[in-house]
C-alpha cells in the first residue's frame, strides 16, 4: 500500500504543524520518522492513518484499517494481554510468546511492566492484518537485547506491509531496516 | 442502651417506647400472615416501581447521549422530577393513580432520574484513546460496546441502581402512608400513628429499615456474580 503525502497542511489551532508536506512511500516501504520532539512526527502518522484528516492538500492511500502502536500503550485494562492482543485478529499467544511475553498471557495490563505493556502493544498490532503497519515509538522501555528481539519480530511479521515508525534511535532505525526521513528538513513552518 | 435509658428517663411509651416493647411487638407481628403478605405487597409494588425506574432511566440515558436533541428536551425533565419532593409527588399523583398504584409511580420516579443520569453521564465517559484505537484497528461496534463503552458507564449505572435502591423503597412507602392502599406496610404505619400504637410504629420503621437494608445487600452480592460470571 503506497502512501503519498501530498502538499499537506496541518494546524492544532493556530499552531501550524505541516505546510505544503509532500512525500511519498512506496507500497512495502519501511519508514522511520525522525526529527526533534513536537516536530510533528506523531501527527504524521495520524494523517497517514486517516485518524485526522489535513486542512489542505490530501494523503492517498490510507487503507481503512491500520495496525498501529500509539505513543500510549491504549491496552483494554480489562481484557488480559492474551484478549487485548486476541481482540483484533491472529495468533496472539504465538506473537506473545516471540515477544518474550509467553508466561504473561493471562496478565491485566495494569499488572504488568511499563516494557511488558509495551510489548503487548506491539504484539497487538503485529496480530492484526492491516497492509499498513504504524509504529510511534514502539521500543520504548525496552533493553538493548529486546529491541532486536522485536525488530527481528516486526520485520519478519510485517514482510509485505507498509511500515511508518518515529524513533529517535538510530540504531532502531537502523535494525527496523528502513529509510529515515528527517522531518525538519521537509517541514516549513 | 441509649434508647432504654431514654425511655426510661422519659416513662411514657406514647413518647418514646422502649426497645423491649417494640420487640414485643414485633415478635407479635412476624408470627401473622398478614405481616408477611403487607410486606410482600409493598416489596413487590414497590420493586416494580424500582424496575420499571432503571429500565426506563438506561434507555432514556442511551437515547439522551446518542441524540443532543433528545438530551436537551428530557434533561429539564429529570432535574424537575429529582428536585420535587416525595410528598408534593404522592399528593399530585393521588388524582390520577389509585392508592395501590401509587407506591409503583413513586417508586418509578424516584429511581428514574438517578439511573438516566449516571447511564447519560456514563456512557459519554469511554476513553476517547481507547476509542481512538478501536476505530485505527476497525475494532467491530458490539466489541467496542462490551469492553470500551460499557464498563465505565457499568459502574456508574451500579453505583446510582444502588442509591435508588433505598430511594425507592422509603418513597414507595411514604406513598403507601400517605395513599393508604389497603395490607401495605404504609397503612400499618399510618394505622400506627392514628391509633397511637407507638411500638407498632417502631417496630414497622424497623421493619422498613431493616428490608431496605437487606435489599441493598442483596442488589450488592448480584452485581458481584455478574461481575464474576463475566
Amino acid at each position: 500500500m503506497s502512501i503519498v503525502f501530498n502538499n499537506v497542511s496541518f494546524a492544532y489551532g493556530r499552531k501550524k504543524i505541516f505546510e505544503n508536506f509532500s512525500l511519498d512511500i512506496a507500497d512495502g516501504e519501511t519508514v522511520v520518522f525522525t526529527g526533534p520532539s513536537g516536530c510533528g512526527k506523531t501527527t504524521l502518522l495520524r494523517l497517514a492513518s486517516g485518524l485526522i484528516r489535513p486542512q489542505h492538500g490530501e494523503v492517498r492511500g490510507c487503507p481503512p484499517t491500520v495496525s498501529f502502536v500509539f505513543q500510549e500503550n491504549r491496552l483494554i485494562p480489562t481484557l488480559t494481554a492474551r484478549e487485548n492482543v486476541a481482540l483484533v485478529g491472529g495468533d496472539a499467544e504465538k506473537i506473545l510468546d516471540e515477544l518474550a511475553l509467553g508466561s504473561e498471557l493471562d496478565t491485566l495490563p495494569g499488572e504488568l511492566s511499563g516494557g511488558m505493556a509495551r510489548r503487548v502493544a506491539l504484539a497487538r498490532a503485529l496480530a492484526h492484518d492491516s497492509p499498513l503497519l504504524v509504529l510511534d515509538e514502539p521500543f520504548t522501555g525496552f533493553d538493548a537485547a529486546l529491541v532486536e528481539r522485536a525488530a527481528e519480530c516486526i520485520r519478519r511479521r510485517a514482510a509485505g506491509r507498509t511500515v511508518l515508525a518515529v524513533t529517535h534511535s538510530p540504531r532502531e532505525a537502523e535494525l527496523l531496516g528502513a529509510r529515515e526521513v528527517k522531518i525538519e528538513k521537509l517541514e516549513r513552518k | 442502651m441509649v434508647w432504654e435509658l431514654g425511655s426510661l428517663a422519659i416513662g411514657h411509651e406514647l413518647l418514646l417506647p422502649s426497645p423491649v416493647s417494640v420487640a414485643r411487638s414485633l415478635a407479635r407481628m412476624v408470627v401473622t400472615g398478614e405481616f408477611w403478605s403487607s410486606i410482600a405487597r409493598s416489596m413487590s409494588r414497590i420493586l416494580l416501581g424500582y424496575a420499571m425506574g432503571a429500565v426506563g432511566g438506561i434507555a432514556l440515558g442511551v437515547l439522551t447521549s446518542r441524540w443532543r436533541a433528545a438530551a436537551a428536551f428530557f434533561a429539564p425533565a429529570m432535574s424537575a422530577v429529582k428536585a420535587t419532593p416525595v410528598a408534593s409527588f404522592v399528593i399530585l399523583l393521588l388524582a390520577w393513580i389509585r392508592g395501590a398504584n401509587l407506591s409503583i409511580a413513586v417508586s418509578t420516579l424516584m429511581v428514574l432520574p438517578l439511573v438516566w443520569q449516571a447511564t447519560h453521564t456514563g456512557l459519554g465517559a469511554a476513553d476517547p484513546q481507547l476509542l481512538e484505537m478501536a476505530r485505527a484497528f476497525g475494532i467491530g461496534r458490539i466489541k467496542v460496546l462490551r469492553y470500551i463503552v460499557l464498563p465505565p458507564m457499568k459502574q456508574q449505572v451500579l453505583a446510582a441502581l444502588r442509591t435508588a435502591l433505598g430511594f425507592a423503597w422509603k418513597a414507595g412507602v411514604a406513598g403507601e402512608v400517605i395513599a393508604v392502599p389497603s395490607g401495605t406496610i404504609g397503612m400499618h404505619l399510618y394505622n400506627a400513628k392514628v391509633y397511637l400504637e407507638m411500638p407498632d410504629m417502631f417496630a414497622w420503621t424497623a421493619v422498613i429499615v431493616l428490608t431496605s437494608v437487606l435489599l441493598e445487600k442483596l442488589l450488592v452480592f448480584l452485581s458481584r456474580g455478574g461481575e464474576r460470571k463475566k
